[in-house]
């Protein structure tokens, strides 16, 4: 069945013009909320964005503000942190390390996954664009832009880790490219399989910003991860409503489905640094392994 | 729709809302703290700040240890800076309670509505109940850090939302109502979000926010039944973040 038109399409492109005139005014304001030059305030860098102070919620009648926001906050204070993005091993898990909560370092390592999990994402409708398997038009033409919004994320958490001098790559998680997300892309022999993965990825990722939700250290972090974290969960319902499903079946988005542990990007030590063991640099690896 | 039939709507909902009280195991530390009984124990905290009126150690054990590591259990201080950022941590789990409690009740009106189709009559059943828990959530989260006042449905957004329930002309004109309610609570909870000091509170809201997104995606389906034009408009119904700017406020929709 073919659902897309020309018409449809052209409400696509131009549903897609206006979203891409607004996302850089956007990130022009982030940068200069974020730049550590700058000497704004927390109140001004809310303001910039759009998040309104908590007593003008209280009292005020209406908002009329734009609160996706992700702020690069990572680092604690304003001075810049110097460290690069170490993959872990896809293999065996890295054994969990003892990160002290409310860390900057743990922010950084959230930072880190969340940008690895949205490069997985694109790569992996991109991967399934590619493969000829998306044979309704409706359904390539909905992949295609959750794709673009998965680049989106993926361009405003790394503007975020640029602006923070927090060094990151923008390969594919590894560890779930190696364990979970490779493997189904290669035996996927049909749409519903491309369905059920993208359906997979999307839960995964809402669970991680979920997770994120109640560990990051600032709420404005924990609003911004909720911001693309919500989205994420919008693209889950309209695959399980896709597959017949109810588009919400759960009360609760619960953070067992968050990527695991072994999937976390940490953060470089110097250490590791002095050893030459980063990952800078490389390129994208191909999700379906080819 | 009267104000006898209004009151007694949301009467009904606060009656429900207090008998699943008595059956509610926790199911939000479950999804967001783990089953460590000592990690559950954590998201008691966030009124500790104000019977203090200072700094107490809370925010590390209010994070989801189980899942990220043992070693987050160690307790950090997290910085306090007065009591009054304390209680509007309440005022907003307040508010998001009787929001909730008004979607419970906005959901029995448009189920019993004839313009709902006997799948979307089970859909509002379903969506229903999850506002159920949640408000239940909220309330045992609350009652756990020592609120004891009843929080009951919003009368206010339901005085706005009821009527416009009553006069859909249709089932896309009721779906729309129900994305506006849904969309709404979602910004609301980004807002909250932002807003919330407590890591505990913050990490039941985030458990939260997702689900009435998705609430919202599966009205959109109904406002727009023809798949082609729903796709026309995928970035409204999907918009590539969610942003704050449907939040309902306390101040547009005062608690009682």
């Amino acid at each position: 069945m073919d659902f897309s038109t020309d018409e449809t399409r052209r409400q696509l492109r131009a549903a897609r013009r206006l979203h891409d005139e607004a996302l850089p005014r956007f990130g022009a304001a982030l940068r200069r909320a974020f730049d550590p030059d700058s000497n704004v305030t927390s109140t001004e860098r809310a303001a910039l964005v759009g998040v309104p102070e908590r007593r003008r919620f209280l009292a005020m009648g209406g908002l009329g503000v734009a609160g996706a926001v992700v702020l690069s906050a990572c680092g604690g204070g304003d001075e810049p942190v110097s460290q690069s993005g170490v993959v872990p091993s896809t293999t065996e898990p890295p054994e969990e390390e003892a990160l002290e909560p409310g860390s900057a370092e743990l922010d950084q390592t959230l930072l880190l996954t969340a940008i690895s999990v949205e490069a997985l994402a694109v790569a992996a409708y991109a991967t399934a664009a590619e493969s000829g398997l998306l044979t309704t038009a409706l359904i390539a033409d909905v992949a295609e832009v959750f794709g673009e919004q998965h680049q989106q994320h993926q361009d405003a958490l790394t503007t975020t880790a640029t602006d923070r001098n927090i060094e990151y790559t923008t390969d594919p998680n590894p560890y779930l490219l190696e364990n979970t997300y490779g493997a189904l892309l290669r035996a996927a022999t049909t749409e519903g399989d491309i369905i059920s993965l993208a359906l997979r990825l999307e839960n995964q990722a809402a669970a991680t910003y979920t997770l994120a939700g109640g560990v990051f250290t600032l709420p404005e972090l924990r609003q911004a991860a909720l911001s693309i974290g919500a989205t994420e969960a919008r693209h889950a319902a309209v695959f399980h409503s896709l597959q017949l499903q109810d588009a919400a079946p759960s009360a609760f988005i619960d953070t067992v489905d968050a990527v695991p542990i072994g999937s976390y990007i940490t953060p470089a030590t110097e250490e590791a640094e002095a050893e030459g063991d980063l990952s800078e640099g490389t390129e994208a690896a191909d999700p379906a392994g080819g | 729709m009267s104000s006898r039939e209004l009151r007694r709507m949301a009467a009904h909902v606060d009656e429900q809302h207090r008998a699943s009280m008595a059956d509610m195991t926790d199911r939000l530390a479950e999804v967001h703290f783990g089953t460590d009984p000592a990690l559950a124990s954590g998201r008691r905290g966030f009124l500790r700040r104000a019977a203090t009126g200072g700094a107490i150690a809370f925010g590390a054990t209010l994070v989801p240890v189980s899942r990220i590591g043992a070693a987050f259990a160690q307790e950090a201080p997290t910085p306090i800076s007065a009591a009054p950022e304390v209680s509007d941590d309440v005022t907003l789990a307040v508010f998001a309670t009787s929001v909730e409690l008004a979607a419970v009740a906005a959901y029995e009106a448009a189920g019993a509505s004839a313009d709902l189709d006997a799948g979307a009559k089970s859909t509002a059943q379903l969506f229903g109940g999850h506002h159920s828990e949640h408000a239940a959530a909220l309330t045992q989260l609350l009652t756990d850090n020592g609120y004891a006042e009843e929080v009951t449905a919003n009368a206010a957004l339901l005085a706005v939302f009821a009527p416009r329930i009553q006069g859909a002309a249709d089932q896309a004109a009721l779906a729309q109502v129900l994305y506006d309610l849904e969309d709404g609570a979602a910004s609301t909870y980004l807002f909250a979000m932002g807003a919330f000091e407590s890591a505990a509170i913050a990490g039941a809201a985030a458990t939260i926010l997702p689900v009435e997104a998705q609430h919202a995606v599966a009205w959109s389906l109904l406002i727009e039944p023809d798949l082609t034009a729903w796709a026309g408009n995928i970035t409204t119904y999907v918009p590539p973040v969610q942003t704050v700017d449907a939040a309902l406020t306390p101040a547009q929709f005062p608690v009682a």
